[in-house]
């Protein structure tokens, strides 16, 4: 494995949507610049793969989309969270809050040990 | 609930793919350059830059083709294709369809007319002279459905005016003594009306009449199956005493056997139904015909020279 670690399936939408969420409406190449940078650039995203995730978000009815203008007056696209998604937000969330928290508990041991 | 939002958005997807192509395109056109923008900001050439920019996207054509198939239903598309090809291939070749067409109709014809034929004569119809008209009754009380008991029959049968008349069965196993053997056989217990409600004659002796119950005696109407089965077709059963479970009956007649029956069992003649020589026989014969079914195909398609078949194609 590289020093930056890839996205497995199922966070980048949990990932697409917390972001929308705090940072409200943003274009795609914003999207995956701010979720670099909030991962700390940990994390090693394949801009392409966003897309498609974007679009299954949207066919969900968790985000919807517009064309507007970008910051630097470039015509873009933007992404902005339903209120469907607001509540998914927080259902993922805990969902995946309560799925890290029983894997620490395997852990735990593990790490005394060693 | 939102899987199937988005099942729905993709299958309205196939109908009209040239716009969100051009959508998607323009999106992605000003995501490169936005981030070209941004690697030019660090210094780099533009084309420098822009290479980057789609390195980082992991190229532009993946991109969309990974948009695509999540756009619309892939597999949908790939079937609507081989499907209209099919149909292209079929109609260039209207003799080879023709055969095809009516093998299928007459192997599906054939075998739902031999279904229907043995549901009616087999699983459907009672050996009655007209079985449409009959009906089963059941009881149905609060501990649940069930068999009415001779007393309930007795008074069904005397106050009903609808039916023609009511019979009443009951069947269990006894043990047929033969000489020093037995045989474990089912007896419906019947009432004296069950041959004349039925429309059924003997072919020997009588059935029974409406006075044989009273009289207490006690007799069977053997079928025509166990008469074969059992005493080899000896006509000079009737009137002859059998034992069934330990008490003697008097045998009074011989039931004509069904058309269907008479047919099944002349074909049967000296095979039992059990013979394992008619079971390999009959595989054999299936695997043998599967063969040539298959090899004849395989030969006149090997025999064509591949160039040829590329051409057609």
């Amino acid at each position: 494995m590289g020093g930056k670690t890839d996205v497995w399936q199922g966070t980048l939408a949990l990932m697409v949507l917390r972001t929308l969420e705090s940072m409200g409406p943003l274009h795609g190449y914003g999207l995956a610049r701010r979720i670099e940078q909030t991962s700390g650039e940990q994390l090693q995203l394949n801009y392409g793969t966003l897309y498609p995730a974007l679009l299954k978000l949207e066919q969900e009815g968790f985000i919807r989309s517009a064309w507007g203008v970008s910051e630097n007056n470039r015509r873009a696209k933007f992404y902005e969270l339903t209120k469907a998604g607001a509540r998914q937000v927080k259902k993922a969330a805990a969902e995946w809050e309560q799925t890290t928290a029983i894997l620490a508990r395997f852990l735990a041991p593990a790490q005394k040990e060693a | 609930m939102g899987s199937l939002r988005a099942l729905r958005i993709r299958f309205i997807g196939l109908l009209r793919p040239a716009r969100a192509e051009e959508d998607f395109a323009a999106e992605l056109e000003s995501h490169i350059e936005m981030h070209t923008e941004d690697f030019m900001r660090c210094g780099l050439s533009r084309a420098e830059a822009r290479r980057q920019a789609l390195l980082h996207l992991g190229g532009m054509e993946q991109t969309k083709q990974a948009h695509r198939e999540r756009r619309t239903l892939p597999w949908l598309e790939t079937l609507a294709q081989d499907l209209r090809f099919a149909l292209r291939i079929l109609i260039q070749h209207p003799g080879y369809t023709t055969v095809a067409v009516l093998t299928l109709a007459l192997g599906i014809g054939a075998n739902s007319a031999v279904f229907t034929v043995a549901q009616a004569a087999l699983l459907r119809s009672w050996p009655a002279r007209e079985p449409e008209r009959l009906v089963k009754m059941y009881s149905k009380t609060p501990q649940g459905s069930g068999d009415f008991s001779y007393p309930d029959y007795l008074d069904l049968a005397a106050q009903s005016s609808s039916m023609e008349g009511i019979l009443a069965s009951s069947r269990r196993a006894k043990i047929l003594r033969l000489g020093a053997e037995s045989q474990l056989v089912l007896d419906d217990l019947v009432s004296p009306n069950y041959f004349s409600v039925l429309g059924i004659d003997a072919q020997l002796g009588r059935t029974f009449s409406p006075a044989t119950g009273a009289a207490g005696e006690p007799v069977v109407v053997i079928s025509d199956a166990l008469w074969h089965r059992v005493f080899n077709a000896d006509p000079s059963l009737v009137g002859k005493q059998i034992w069934l479970t330990g008490r003697g009956y008097t045998v009074v007649g011989l039931l004509a056997s069904l058309l269907v029956m008479r047919l099944l069992s002349s074909l049967l003649y000296g095979v039992k139904p059990t013979d394992p020589l008619s079971y390999a026989v009959s595989a054999a014969l299936v695997v043998l015909v599967a063969l040539v079914a298959t090899w004849i195909p395989a030969r006149r398609a090997a025999a064509i020279d591949p160039m040829q078949a590329l051409r057609t194609e």
